[in-house]
C-alpha cells in the first residue's frame, strides 16, 4: 500500500528537482530584474504594514481587533500565502497557456497537466514573503505574549493555508476552461489575500458564507487567530487541516471536469 | 506635412478602436472582469466600514465621504495607463519590438493609442460599474461644471505624466530584458506615493510634507478632491510640479530611449 503511494510521489519529487533547476537557470538570465523584484516586494509589504499603523493612529480597533491582533493575522496569512505563491502560483497562469495554445502540449505528456503547470514557473521571491510573514507574526506573538505551545500548530496551519489558497486558485483558474481568455479571475487570488488579512466579521453575511464554504479562506488566518484570542471555541482550529485537505481534493475534481470541457483555441 | 499628420491621426484612431474591439471580443471575460472589479471595491468598502465601526468621523471624513473617495479612486485607477510598461516589456521579451521599430509610426504613439483604447475599455467595463455602487454606499455628490472641467484637466495631465513614466519603465527593460521585477517596483512605489492603499490624508504629517514636493498626489488625491469641490491648499503649486515633472520625464525619456534601443537584445522569450 505504502509502496504504491510512494512510487508516484518519488517520481514527482524527481521531476520537481529537474524543474527547479530549470527555473533557477531562467532566474540567472534575468538576474537584474530579480533584484528589482525582491526590493519592490519589500517596499510594497512595508507600505501595506505601515498603512495599518497609519490607520490605527486614528482608530483603536477594527471590529474588536487591536492592531497587534490584526498584525498577528496579517503574519499568519502571509506565511500561508507565501508557501502557496512559491509552489502553486503558476496555477493562475492557466488562461495564458490556453490562449497561447500551450496547454495542448501539457496534455500530451504522461504526467497530470496540473502538476506540469505548477512546475512551469516558481516564484523564488516568495521566500522573501515568508520571511516578512514570519517577522510580522513573531513580532505580534511577542507583543501579545502568546504561550509557546502554539508554535507546534504553526506548521500545520501554514501548510493548511497553503492548500486552501491552492484549492482556491485551482477552482478559479478552472473557470478559464470555459471562458478561454484573459479574464483576471485567477488574479482574484491576490485580492483574496487582502481580504483574508482582516477579520471576516467586518464583511456582510453573504461574504462570510462565501469565504467560509465556497472559498474557505476564513480558515487561513481568521479562524486560527480568533480561536486563539478566545473569540470562537478553540477546537475549531482542528477543522483547519481537514478543510484544507478536503478542499484541495475537491478543487482537483473540479479541475478535471474543466479539462474535459477544454477545446483548443487554434493558436 | 498635413498629409502625414492626417495619416498618423487616422492610424491613431483606428488603433484605439482596434484595441477596444480586441478586448471586447472576449465577452465572457468582459463579464467576469466586471464582476471581479465590483467585488474588489466591495471588499475595500466593507473594510472601511469596519474601520469606522461606531465612529461617525475619522480624520475629518464622514464614512460616506470616505466611501465615495474610495470608489472614485478605484474608478480612476482603472482609467490610467498602468499596463503600458508591461506591454512595452513584453515586446522586448518576445522580440516583436523588432517589427514595431521598423514601422513608420513611432512606437510611443502606437503605444499611446493602445493605452487610450485600453483605458476606454476599462472605464466602460470596470470603472462605470463601480460608479453604480455610489448611490448604495455614499451620497451622490453634486459637482459643478467648473469642478468637472478642472477635474478633467487634472486627469488628462496625470494621464500624460503616468504614460511617460510608464514608457520610461518600459525602456528600462531594454536593460533588464525582463520587466517582472521592475514592473513590481514601479507598482509598489506608485501605490505608496499616490495613496492607493490609504487616502493620503491618513499619512503622518512628516510624510505628507515630503509628498507635497512630488507630483504623485496629483494622480488620485487632488483630482478627486477637486471633483468633490473640496478646498485644497497649494493645488496649483502641485499642478506646476506635475507639468514640470512631465517635461523633465519627457527629457529623460528622449535622451535614454535612443541609447537603450541601440543596446537591444532579444532573448527569444
Amino acid at each position: 500500500m505504502i509502496k504504491k503511494l510512494w512510487k508516484p510521489f518519488k517520481r514527482k519529487l524527481k521531476l520537481y528537482r529537474q524543474y527547479f533547476k530549470m527555473n533557477l537557470d531562467e532566474l540567472e538570465v534575468y538576474d537584474k530584474d530579480f533584484i528589482f523584484g525582491v526590493v519592490s516586494m519589500f517596499i510594497s509589504y512595508a507600505a501595506g504594514i505601515l498603512s495599518l499603523f497609519f490607520i490605527f493612529d486614528f482608530v483603536h480597533e477594527i471590529n474588536g481587533w487591536t492592531l497587534k491582533q490584526i498584525l498577528f493575522m496579517y503574519g499568519l496569512n502571509l506565511i500561508g500565502y507565501s508557501l502557496w505563491s512559491c509552489f502553486f502560483i503558476n496555477t493562475i497562469s492557466l488562461p495564458y497557456y490556453i490562449r497561447r495554445g500551450e496547454f495542448d502540449r501539457f496534455l500530451l505528456r504522461p504526467i497530470e497537466p496540473i502538476f506540469q503547470i505548477m512546475m512551469d514557473g516558481f516564484d523564488e521571491d516568495s521566500w522573501g514573503e515568508l520571511i516578512i510573514g514570519l517577522a510580522v507574526f513573531t513580532y505580534a506573538w511577542i507583543q501579545l505574549e502568546i504561550s509557546v505551545w502554539y508554535v507546534f500548530l504553526i506548521p500545520i496551519i501554514a501548510l493548511s493555508s497553503c492548500f486552501i489558497y491552492a484549492g482556491t486558485s485551482i477552482v478559479l483558474s478552472t473557470v478559464s476552461f470555459f471562458t478561454v481568455s484573459q479574464a483576471d479571475v485567477a488574479n482574484f487570488t491576490f485580492e483574496i489575500r487582502e481580504l483574508a488579512q482582516y477579520p471576516i466579521t467586518i464583511y456582510p453575511k453573504i461574504f462570510q458564507i462565501i469565504f467560509t464554504f465556497i472559498f474557505p479562506v476564513a480558515f487561513v488566518a481568521f479562524f486560527p487567530s480568533a480561536a486563539l484570542f478566545d473569540k470562537i471555541p478553540i477546537w475549531l482550529i482542528a477543522l483547519v487541516p481537514i478543510v484544507a485537505f478536503g478542499y484541495y481534493k475537491l478543487s482537483k475534481l473540479i479541475w478535471n471536469i474543466g479539462v474535459k470541457h477544454y477545446c483548443g483555441t487554434g493558436t | 506635412m498635413m498629409r502625414t499628420i492626417k495619416r498618423i491621426s487616422q492610424f491613431f484612431i483606428l488603433n484605439v478602436r482596434l484595441t477596444f474591439d480586441t478586448l471586447f471580443t472576449y465577452k465572457a471575460a468582459t463579464i467576469l472582469t466586471f464582476c471581479t472589479n465590483i467585488f474588489i471595491v466591495l471588499i475595500y468598502l466593507f473594510l472601511w466600514k469596519g474601520i469606522y465601526g461606531e465612529q461617525t468621523i475619522v480624520n475629518g471624513y464622514t464614512l460616506k465621504e470616505l466611501l465615495l473617495f474610495i470608489i472614485l479612486l478605484r474608478v480612476l485607477r482603472r482609467s490610467y495607463p498602468f499596463h503600458i510598461s508591461k506591454t512595452y516589456g513584453q515586446l522586448i521579451k518576445n522580440g516583436s519590438i523588432a517589427t514595431w521599430l521598423l514601422k513608420p509610426i513611432p512606437i510611443e504613439l502606437r503605444l499611446l493609442s493602445q493605452a487610450i483604447g485600453q483605458t476606454i475599455y476599462q472605464f466602460c467595463f470596470s470603472g462605470l460599474p463601480m460608479l453604480l455602487l455610489v448611490p448604495l454606499f455614499a451620497n451622490i455628490p453634486n459637482f459643478t461644471f467648473v469642478s468637472a472641467a478642472l477635474f478633467l484637466l487634472w486627469y488628462i495631465s496625470a494621464f500624460i505624466f503616468l504614460y511617460i513614466f510608464e514608457i520610461i519603465i518600459g525602456v528600462i527593460s531594454y536593460y533588464t530584458t525582463s520587466l517582472w521585477g521592475v514592473g513590481n517596483f514601479k507598482s509598489a512605489l506608485i501605490a505608496f506615493f499616490t495613496g492607493e492603499l490609504l487616502p493620503l490624508s491618513f499619512y503622518p504629517v512628516a510624510l505628507l510634507g515630503f509628498l507635497e514636493v512630488l507630483p504623485f498626489s496629483a494622480v488620485y488625491y487632488l483630482p478627486i478632491s477637486i471633483l468633490l469641490s473640496k478646498v485644497v491648499e497649494n493645488a496649483w503649486i502641485i499642478f506646476s510640479i506635475l507639468w514640470l515633472s512631465i517635461i523633465l520625464l519627457l527629457g529623460v525619456y528622449l535622451s535614454i530611449s535612443q541609447k537603450m534601443i541601440k543596446r537591444i537584445s532579444v532573448q527569444g522569450g
